[in-house]
């Protein structure tokens, strides 16, 4: 018996906002031309460096260094669709982004987790992948999948295990941050075509979409570049997300971060639509700070993260925002810090899609409550964003004049109509029997219990299932 | 007196400064002990101290052992042969299959900063490499950086190799994923939590050789 798994809710913004100025995203697009023209991008693939010479790329062959001329880069990325599809298991779950409206995702791909039963911190597993897309199947504001931890106890092909454990638990669309070498990406596409059931599904409505990061600054790594081409060529959606590090990879200032980051992705979107034209790719710009004084991984505010939407946009291309992913230690009022603020920019910034929810200790740790906690911070973002309903029925000016002066609300039937269909947290604001409030850690605790104890999400059919199977053993096999 | 430029010239960061203060010192007869571990080691220590307590950023620590090794430059022709050594030789790399090199690149400008001589292999660098290395300059410790769970076997297949081929040297393992537990596993001498702790680490498995 498998349990329903609810629509999802993407945010609906209903007002935007820009934070550039035209002649400040032209600065950067100028800028992004200097750098790929001047300095050039370090590309360390021979079957890369071949595409981008074969486009009208300069290729430095012995220096591995590519020089990009303006008009190279504008007509690859003509080429590059501005929407596109991102299939869930069934249409319901698919994500369309044309429509306007934010996608988010969980984050992605820790490597602890504290034990969903003992609560005691260890390596991530498998299961635990399993674990956390049942929630995220199960959460409204989960719109698609990001591998929440690795899967440690799989140490052969384990990006491969993770999707093995994400397609057979949630319907949503699955993105993989961990399938970085051509070999891997072979195999994974091979799942997605048995998810997606047909050539033709594959390609209008991909299960699966790959994340491959640059490496800052202005560099690109082999394996995954050609994972990337693998990808592409089978009409996977495929993102660049560069992570420049404010203050060591990346100058100290936030302009010049997001030059050496945009650069460095649109290097890679050029590569993917000379070598496939029109392969649905993104833009993701994810920076970190350096702690000034123990040079740790920081995130930056959530300004920074939407001006990466509009550089996404400036280039026609859709985004993958950074719009959770906390640096906290445990959960509590750090650790809700910045989620749901920079959510709601990216999203009056136009975001199509955003990941980061559920994960602590910057990316790396899993909390089993988290998911439940950070899905309250998006509902809160989804509800700001969403604009007011000035419809007669809700301007209520009839009922204002019926109760009149000094009258009160709480017996009139409009007040009744309304507050059931105000959507109240399960979360917060749930009342003890002393008339308090829960404490909301606890309450989160409970829900997620309940979801792992209830909902189930509809399996694959036996077919798929044991085909997913024997591809991993395939997988497996080639690796050993 | 002016071995006390030399330590200034380490505090504030002065990198051009620094040569010619060592060259003087050196043409003035001053013994290349003290101005080595009074001059050099000795600011090294004081910053690695400021360090500590907050006062200085990473940036700031970066030039300081910049400038240290800008003297150290100076100063090397006359410790070869001689019975004065620096504090040790490391190498130290990121684990095959492995690109992060933030983590790595802070502790060996830490390490760097504390006297010893680092030999930075950079990212990806394969287990041969590591034990050519190893080969050639005769390291005290050798360090291994790795951010990913999946490079992480690269670090048990070093140790390995080391064992293998019985070289006589200590093997220190680092990086976000990586904890005491999975270094006593492998079989490395040590876990450094982040640079500090490593560097900590490596003064005590130097002083134990
Ligand atoms: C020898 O003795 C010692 C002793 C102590 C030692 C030591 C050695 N080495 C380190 N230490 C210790 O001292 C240091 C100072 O205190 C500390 O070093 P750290 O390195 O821990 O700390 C640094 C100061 C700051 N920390 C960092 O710099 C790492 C931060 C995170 C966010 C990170 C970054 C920045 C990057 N990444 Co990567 N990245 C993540 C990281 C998540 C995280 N929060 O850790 C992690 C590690 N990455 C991950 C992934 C998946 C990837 N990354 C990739 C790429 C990158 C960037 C290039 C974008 C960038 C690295 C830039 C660079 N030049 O290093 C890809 C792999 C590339 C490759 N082949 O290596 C890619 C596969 C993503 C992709 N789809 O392309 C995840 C690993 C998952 C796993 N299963 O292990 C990850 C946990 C993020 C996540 N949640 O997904 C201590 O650990």
């Amino acid at each position: 018996m498998f349990t329903q798994t609810p629509p999802i809710e993407p945010i609906a913004p209903a007002y935007h906002v820009r934070i550039l100025t035209d002649e400040q995203l032209e600065q950067f697009r100028a800028g992004t031309f200097q750098l790929l023209e001047r300095t050039g991008i370090q590309c360390p693939s021979e079957r890369a460096l071949d595409i981008y010479a074969e486009h009208g790329a300069d290729v430095d062959f012995e220096n591995r260094i590519v020089r990009l001329p303006a008009d190279v880069i504008l007509d690859a990325l003509a080429q590059a669709p501005r929407h596109y599809t991102m299939g869930g298991r069934s249409e319901a779950f698919d994500l369309d982004l044309s429509k306007p409206v934010t996608y988010e995702a969980t984050d992605g791909t820790g490597t602890k987790t504290i034990d969903y039963a003992s609560r005691e911190m260890r390596a991530s597993i498998k299961d635990d992948v399993a674990k956390s897309a049942r929630v995220a199947d199960y959460l409204s504001s989960i719109s698609f999948y990001w591998p929440m931890v690795s899967a440690q106890d799989r140490p052969i092909a384990p990006s491969l295990h993770e999707l093995d454990a994400s397609f057979n638990n949630t319907l949503k669309h699955v993105q993989t941050p961990t399938v970085v070498e051509e070999t891997t990406a072979r195999y994974a596409i091979e799942m997605a075509r048995v998810v997606a059931e047909t050539e033709e599904s594959l390609r209008s409505r991909p299960p699966l979409s790959l994340l491959i990061c640059t490496i800052a600054p202005l560099a690109q790594d082999a394996g995954a570049m050609e994972a990337a081409l693998v990808a592409a060529e089978a009409g996977v959606p495929v993102g660049f997300m560069s992570m420049p590090n404010t203050g060591s990879t990346a100058p100290a200032t936030i302009a010049g971060t997001l030059a050496v980051g945009d650069a460095e992705i649109v290097s890679a979107l050029v590569l993917i639509n000379m070598a496939f034209p029109g392969a649905p790719v993104y833009h993701s710009f994810m920076p970190g700070m350096t702690h000034p004084r123990t040079g740790a991984y920081l995130a930056h505010d959530g300004y920074v993260y939407a001006i990466g939407v509009e550089l996404a946009h400036m280039w026609g291309v859709p985004t993958l925002a950074g719009t959770f992913g906390s640096d906290a230690h445990t959960l509590g009022w750090e650790a809700g810090m910045g989620g749901g603020l920079t959510s709601f920019l990216c999203a009056l910034c136009g975001a199509e899609t955003g990941s980061g929810m559920g994960l602590l200790q910057g990316s790396t740790l899993l909390h089993p409550d988290a998911l439940v906690l950070d899905a309250e911070l998006y509902r809160r973002a989804q509800s700001d964003a969403a604009g007011l309903d000035t419809s007669p029925d809700h301007l209520a000016l009839d009922v204002i004049h019926a109760v009149g002066p000094r009258g009160h609300y709480l017996r009139e039937r409009h007040t009744r109509d309304f507050l059931r269909k105000t959507d109240f947290s399960d979360v917060v604001h749930i009342t003890d029997e002393k008339g308090g409030y829960r404490d909301p850690f606890l309450v989160a605790r409970q829900k997620t219990d309940w979801i792992l104890e209830n909902h189930h999400p509809e399996p694959l059919s036996e077919s798929q299932q044991a085909e997913l199977t024997r591809i991993l053993e395939a997988a497996e096999n080639e690796l050993t | 007196m002016s071995v006390d430029a030399i330590f200034q010239s380490i505090l504030e960061r002065k990198r051009s400064d620094i040569a010619p203060l060592v060259q003087a010192e050196i043409d003035a007869g001053t013994e290349i002990s003290v101005i080595l571990n009074d001059g050099l080691i000795g600011a090294m220590d004081v910053v690695g101290r400021q360090f500590g307590d907050g006062l200085l950023f990473v940036p700031e620590l970066l030039v300081a052992a910049e400038t240290m090794k800008t003297g150290l430059e100076v100063l090397r022709p006359k410790l070869v042969g001689s019975e004065i050594t620096n504090r040790g030789t490391v190498v130290i790399g990121t684990v095959q299959g492995d690109l992060h090199d933030i983590g790595k690149n802070l502790v060996s400008m830490m390490v760097e900063g504390a006297g010893f001589a680092v030999v930075d292999l950079g990212v990806d660098v394969a287990p041969e490499r590591f034990l050519e290395a190893a080969r050639e300059h005769r390291p005290q410790v050798v360090g291994l950086s790795a951010l990913l769970t999946t490079s992480m076997p690269a670090m048990r297949r070093c140790i390995e190799l080391f064992e293998d081929a019985e070289i006589d040297v200590k093997i220190i393992v680092g990086g976000a994923p990586v904890n005491q537990e999975y270094a006593d596993e492998i079989g490395a001498d040590g876990y450094g939590s982040d640079a500090p702790g490593a560097v900590r680490l490596i003064k005590r498995l130097v002083t134990e050789t």
